[in-house]
């Protein structure tokens, strides 16, 4: 089992690695339109990345919470929705992560052009992603209810996706 | 203790993976100013591009975002303290 686990724990390691590593290699190989169309290409695998894993997980938690208010009838619902919430919760952590990680690649390789929305989404991601790793990581009653609220903060999913749309709006020009 | 040094080499790996890359893009930089006047007109016109940093909009955007993310740990804050007032009171 522990050996199991050591495996398990490395292969994330080796994935992690290259995903950081082969990415700036590739956009450092050559210094021409090539490397900064990759570099480019990230950063929609980073909105593609979090437009697949939010949207189905918001509206789930929605209609849960719906089937739940509404009472009786809807109650079946609410207890289908509850079997797949595991393997749907670790989508979204998962596919978060690749999207996040994506991301501030993105931004780092194109730094040389860094405008202020840019460094405000990098605070954004960060803080949605500490606030998520707070939630899934730690025992501690206090921070796992502090991740919980922020993580689930309205007011700065609104924020993000507007920022998002600011960024590819002021890029594309 | 197996899992904190993992956390560990997987954090100096990040930081070398990130640091060194940059570095390059600085050197980069300089090779830019000494190519000509052809390769500063370009850096111009890059740094129009988007909204920049200290102008006022830019600067807006940014204290508006970091104000926004003050404000929700606040109350996120706020709100803990507070129930957890309440259910001392109820006890």
């Amino acid at each position: 089992m522990t050996v199991k686990k050591t495996n398990w724990k490395f292969a994330v390691f080796l994935g992690l690695l290259c995903l950081i590593v082969i990415p700036p290699t590739l956009a450092y190989a050559d210094d021409d339109d090539d490397a900064e169309d990759i570099v480019e290409s990230l950063g929609w695998v980073a909105v593609g990345a979090g437009i697949v894993a939010n949207v189905p997980f918001i509206a789930m938690n929605k209609i849960r919470r719906y089937a739940i208010k509404t009472g009786s009838s809807t109650m079946q619902v609410a207890k289908q929705i509850r079997t797949v919430y595991k393997p749907i919760l670790n989508f979204h952590i998962m596919l978060n992560s690749i999207g996040y990680f994506a991301g501030m690649t993105h931004g780092l390789m194109l730094s040389r052009h860094l405008d202020s929305v840019s460094l405000s989404l990098a605070i954004v991601m960060s803080v949605m992603m500490v606030s998520g790793l707070l939630l899934k990581y730690t025992s501690s009653r206090n921070s796992k209810i502090f991740g919980k609220l922020l993580h689930g903060q309205f007011g700065l999913v609104i924020l993000l996706a507007a920022l998002v749309v600011l960024h590819i709006v002021v890029g594309d020009d | 203790m197996k899992s904190i040094s993992i956390v560990f080499v997987l954090f100096v790996m990040l930081s070398t993976v990130y640091t060194i890359p940059a570095v390059y893009a600085e050197e980069d930089d300089d090779e830019d100013d000494r190519e000509g006047f052809g390769e500063m007109k370009r850096e111009r016109e890059h740094q129009d591009e988007g909204i920049p940093i200290g102008t006022d909009i830019g600067n807006i955007i940014l204290y508006g975002t970091i104000a926004a993310i003050g404000v929700s740990i606040a109350y996120t804050a706020f709100k803990i303290k507070s129930s957890k007032r309440k259910s001392s009171q109820k006890s």
